[in-house]
């Protein structure tokens, strides 16, 4: 009895962006995946837990509505409702009379310290200005990403096993982003409000790309086993006498 | 009990006639509005939490429903009907301005759940709304003639005010709905844009706001901008400040 199925092929490493298999195999050698860019613009839309906080965010937009322009603020960390914040903004300042970069907070200051209109220094100008365009090339990445993915689909060979590392990526890069980000939150928190943030997107980062390349590979190898299990039998023919 | 007796007192409220500082990011007005003010409060110290203060929203709310019909987004778990139809609840009338399904899906457009009152206790909550933030200057703040029924919004109206947007027919289509003025939060929530598309409503508005101001022992006065620029918002500051 023969087996139709083929043995799965395992790459040295993945190697950014740009790793990806034509025939679905693993990452190392796709010619085009979109694992680096899915996994770092994650950040830019996923609501990354502050554990602790009682159900505080980390998120480059508002939440509830604004007009275009309406928030002059680019980094929140805020509940799912959006009346507990804390936002990273810039503008006039009633407390230091000038235009600066300062905190708003409402209900966090028990978490953070941070009274409303305290001014964000350098390290908040910074903050405020990544955020600022991180929010909208984030989404670029993502994108990118959902391009390049498709790409993979096209190409593939094994067309159901790459749908099913693409999918398994999305959902890893989502699920790595939610949880070391949190914990990247909790290990900033040494430095209260930009440290939570920065330690929140940058964990979110690194979960999100090791949990797309994670659960893509564990994808592939899911659909190599059981393809290898569940095996079609072909016709017995008559061997040579 | 303690936190309110140690909560930052109001000291003053100081209005400047047409400000024009885009530093106060205020919303665009429809061309022919006869007077817009920018109003902002003194305090004896800033407060901890970025919302307006108490004082401030009584004053406002008491003042604004003396003079208007004020209509105003809310997040009251109240129901509503939709425009053009105003439901009765307590202390006014709600509806819902909603846009059309393609928009909704596809444009991320808000609904609009808006509720038309003269009751300051109702008033009050315009400051509160979550989904659409003072302090992030999403709130808006619509006056119409007391005595009439609620102002006649079209979704596109409504949309083009919250947004600031004045295109060449707002002013006409401004007054076919029954609007005679707005107010809207100011940078950071922490100042009021006061609109009045008539003299005799801004000329209330005024005596209103100086006669609430003088039953709550508060100062009340008038400042040209350069001087509302300079004006010292927090009479103490915080110990950090100080620092």
């Amino acid at each position: 009895m023969l087996c139709t199925g083929s043995a799965p092929q395992f790459g040295q490493s993945a190697t950014g962006v740009t790793a990806g298999s034509a025939d679905g195999g693993d990452l190392s050698e796709d010619p085009l995946s979109g694992s680096v860019a899915v996994g770092t613009g994650m950040a830019a839309v996923v609501r990354i837990p502050v554990p602790g906080t009682g159900g505080l965010f980390v998120e480059l937009t508002p939440r509830g509505w604004t007009p275009q322009g309406g928030s002059t603020s680019t980094l929140f960390i805020q509940d799912a409702t959006g009346r507990r914040n804390l936002r990273l903004d810039y503008g006039y300042n009633v407390r230091t009379g000038t235009v600066d970069y300062h905190w708003n907070q409402k209900g966090t200051h028990g978490q953070f310290g941070i009274p409303d209109h305290t001014p964000a220094g350098s390290g908040g100008r910074a903050a405020y200005q990544a955020a600022r365009y991180f929010r909208y090339a984030g989404r670029v990445l993502l994108v990118l990403g959902a391009a390049a993915d498709a790409y993979s689909i096209v190409v593939a060979e094994k067309r159901m096993r790459q749908v099913a590392k693409v999918a398994a990526g999305w959902l890893g890069a989502w699920g790595g982003c939610k949880v070391v980000g949190a914990g990247g939150a909790v290990g900033g928190s040494f430095a209260p409000g930009l440290g939570t943030a920065a330690g929140g997107v940058a964990g979110c980062i690194v979960g999100g790309v090791g949990g797309y390349w994670g659960a893509s590979y564990a994808a592939g190898e899911l659909y190599d086993w059981v393809e290898e299990t569940f095996f079609t039998p072909l016709p017995e023919v008559a061997g040579p006498d | 009990m303690d936190d309110r007796k140690n909560a930052p007192r109001l000291r003053a409220l100081v209005l400047t006639e047409n400000p024009e500082d885009p530093m106060w990011l205020l919303r665009g007005v429809p061309s022919g509005a006869a007077r817009s003010g920018l109003l902002g409060w003194v305090m004896t110290a800033a407060s901890i939490d970025g919302i307006a203060p108490l004082q401030v929203m009584e004053i406002m709310a008491r003042a604004l429903c003396r003079c208007a019909k004020a209509t105003f987004l809310h997040s009251l778990p109240i129901s509503d009907a939709p425009a053009p139809k105003w439901l009765d609840v307590a202390h006014g009338q709600a509806t819902s301005l909603r846009p059309g399904g393609w928009s909704r899906l596809f444009a991320r457009k808000p609904s609009f759940p808006l509720i038309c009152t003269t009751s300051p206790t109702t008033a009050i909550q315009l400051f509160l709304t979550s989904s659409f933030d003072w302090s992030q200057r999403s709130q808006l703040v619509l006056l119409s003639d007391r005595d009439a029924p609620p102002p006649q919004l079209s979704y596109q109206l409504f949309l083009d005010l919250w947004q600031g947007r004045t295109p060449p027919a707002s002013e006409t289509l401004v007054r076919e709905a029954g609007l005679s003025g707005f107010v809207s939060p100011a940078v950071d929530g922490n100042f009021a844009q006061i609109v009045a598309f008539a003299e005799p409503l801004w000329q209330s508005l005024l005596q209103a706001l100086v006669e609430e101001c003088a039953a709550a022992e508060i100062e009340w006065r008038q400042a040209g901008e350069a001087e509302f620029r300079k004006t010292r918002w927090f009479l103490d500051r915080l110990p950090e400040d100080a620092a």
